[in-house]
């Protein structure tokens, strides 16, 4: 789905991704962890398209996508959630959704109202049933609260149908009950869908993650699958340990 | 149900629509003179909140597509070309191509660049329309003959009052047909927030570009009605002032609404002509005014007919 070739990125002096080589199978959630200041969300930057790497590929559905930006990877069906929210505050919550169908429909029109689009707003609503957000979605975005906020921005994400959904700390700021019901949610989610998750939140990991790559000072120490990378010495040292 | 907004629309259009009869009777035709002017100036300012209002573009230098239109008529009038559909045709396309040109340039900047670089082009413009001496350079030129059309006479002040009430509503109903479209939800979602935007596949660029041209085109035809409103044509219609003018409008009455750039006319040139009727120094007192109403209505002059319950 995903292979990344020996990425690099450097800002002045400090190099925020070391030759980063990593492949992403069909169909895995693939965690990736490390400490602040990692370079965890500059490789997601990457990934994304909003960060040019300075050296390396990246190989998306078997087609180089290095050069691309942005709009066109998410076009291709490579989606992201932001670290910090990221929607649109003004519209409502179905508006917002249903932006994000409009952008994977790829079709655009001048003339006929877009909030009467049957063709918009039936694929939007049934996103927003399954993150549980439907009771909410005539509400303006900004006026939902902090948790419903991120769970609009992954329903975002989900809404362009893509083949491979980034999600940056999606339990960002969230309580505790909160995430419990993200991850309720993610771990339905994660059977139909290849996912990449970035996140603080250990428990979370370790309950959702196939495999699980640990990047320190911008370089992948280990990839494995959770049960292994709990035992791996060099992780304990670099940053389990840290917490405990 | 027809909606609190279509009714203040339908009382509005029909206040204008009496306005001729009654400023005749009155023995007023002054004030005829001055609301067509306002219809067609609020022409422009409708064009303008389509990219300043709608799509956070601050364009300033709006008042070049104004020059445009009105060269065009004033042109094709010099070499005997005296046909109106002509006429507005070469305006809108005239403006639509020079749109496109410094859309595709300034576009790719943004924030204050994009302001100066659309004020740049614009006074290029000017000073072209100052240079061009054949068409009167500084001095502007006269009108040879006013747009013709069939059956419809412009000469006729009151004829040509209803054109252009007609033709604001018009600009009016293709505007707000075009916000809420597809293509109008991504300007106003990018205006709101560009990197998610891009993130769920959307490149502002070309959305952005399109809005630029229709909204430099619909000017373009303001422009026309404009020459043959004063009947004589100078490079000041493109100069920066006119530009200033055309943002205030909007931002008065109101960025991205409907009837803020139309409110926004009635209310600046109102103002305008009622001080400059008072005293010399009319500017002193109107620069106040405009930054109090800026403070104090927030959503515009518009925001005075806003329901947030509808």
């Amino acid at each position: 789905m995903l292979e990344i070739r020996a990425l690099t990125k450097n800002f002045g002096a400090l190099r925020a991704t070391d030759g980063v080589t990593l492949t992403i199978e069909d169909g895995e959630t693939h965690a990736i962890i490390g400490p602040n200041g990692a370079g965890k969300t500059t490789l997601i930057g990457q990934l994304a398209g909003d960060l040019r790497p300075d050296a390396g590929s990246i190989r998306f559905a078997g087609e180089d996508v290095t050069a691309l930006p942005a709009p066109r990877r998410a076009r291709r069906g490579l989606a992201r959630s932001f670290q910090i929210t990221s929607i649109y505050r003004e519209f409502t919550t179905l508006q917002n959704v249903a932006l994000a169908v409009q952008a994977a429909s790829g079709r655009t029109g001048f003339w006929r109202p877009a909030f009467a689009d049957e063709s918009l707003l039936f694929p939007a609503k049934k996103i927003l049933e399954e993150v549980g957000l439907e009771k909410r979605m005539h509400v303006v975005a900004a006026n939902l609260s902090h948790g419903e906020q991120r769970q609009l921005e992954v329903a975002m994400a989900l809404a362009t149908r893509p083949r491979l959904l980034l999600l940056d700390e999606p339990m960002a700021g969230m309580g505790i009950e909160e995430s419990q019901r993200m991850i309720a949610f993610l771990s339905t989610l994660k059977r139909k869908q290849t996912i990449i998750l970035v996140e603080h939140d250990m428990d979370a990991v370790f309950r959702l993650a196939d495999r699980i790559s640990v990047l320190v000072y911008g370089r992948v120490i280990a990839t494995d699958v959770p049960e292994k990378i709990k035992l791996n010495e060099e992780v304990r040292r670099a940053y389990l340990g840290e917490e405990s | 149900m027809i909606s609190r907004r279509i009714w203040l629309w339908i009382g509005a259009t029909i206040i204008l629509a009496l306005l001729p009869p009654v400023v005749l009777a009155l023995g007023q035709p002054f004030y005829l003179d001055l609301a067509r002017r306002i219809l067609i100036l609020a022409i422009a300012a409708v064009s303008l909140n389509l990219i300043l209002g709608y799509g956070g573009l601050v364009s300033f230098g709006h008042a070049a597509y104004l020059g445009i239109g009105a060269y065009a008529v004033g042109i094709l009038g010099f070499y005997g070309i005296g046909n109106g559909w002509i006429h507005l045709l070469v305006a809108v396309v005239a403006s639509a191509i020079v749109a496109a040109a410094i859309g595709a340039v300034s576009i790719r900047t943004s924030g204050i660049y994009f302001i100066m670089i659309t004020l740049a082009f614009t006074q290029m413009l000017y000073y072209l329309g100052i240079s061009v001496a054949e068409f009167g350079g500084d001095d502007g030129m006269r009108l040879k003959t006013k747009s013709q059309f069939p059956l419809v006479d412009l000469k006729d002040p009151v004829v040509f009052y209803y054109v252009a009430l007609v033709l604001l509503l018009l600009s009016v109903f293709v505007t707000y047909r075009i916000v809420n479209s597809r293509f109008g939800m991504v300007l106003r979602a990018t205006k709101s927030n560009e990197p998610r935007s891009r993130a769920i596949g959307f490149s502002p660029y070309p959305y952005r570009l399109a809005a630029f041209v229709i909204s430099g085109a619909m000017c373009g035809l303001s422009g026309a009605l404009y020459a043959n409103h004063t009947n004589y044509i100078t490079p000041n219609l493109m100069s920066w002032q006119q530009s200033g003018d055309l943002m205030f409008m909007v931002i008065l009455g109101g960025m991205a609404t409907t009837s803020g750039p139309v409110i926004g006319a009635f209310a600046l040139l109102l103002v305008e002509d009622l001080l400059a009727g008072w005293t010399q120094h009319w500017q002193v007192i109107l620069g106040p005014l405009l930054i109090l109403s800026v403070i104090f209505f927030r959503r515009g002059l518009a925001g005075i007919f806003y329901n947030p319950d509808a």
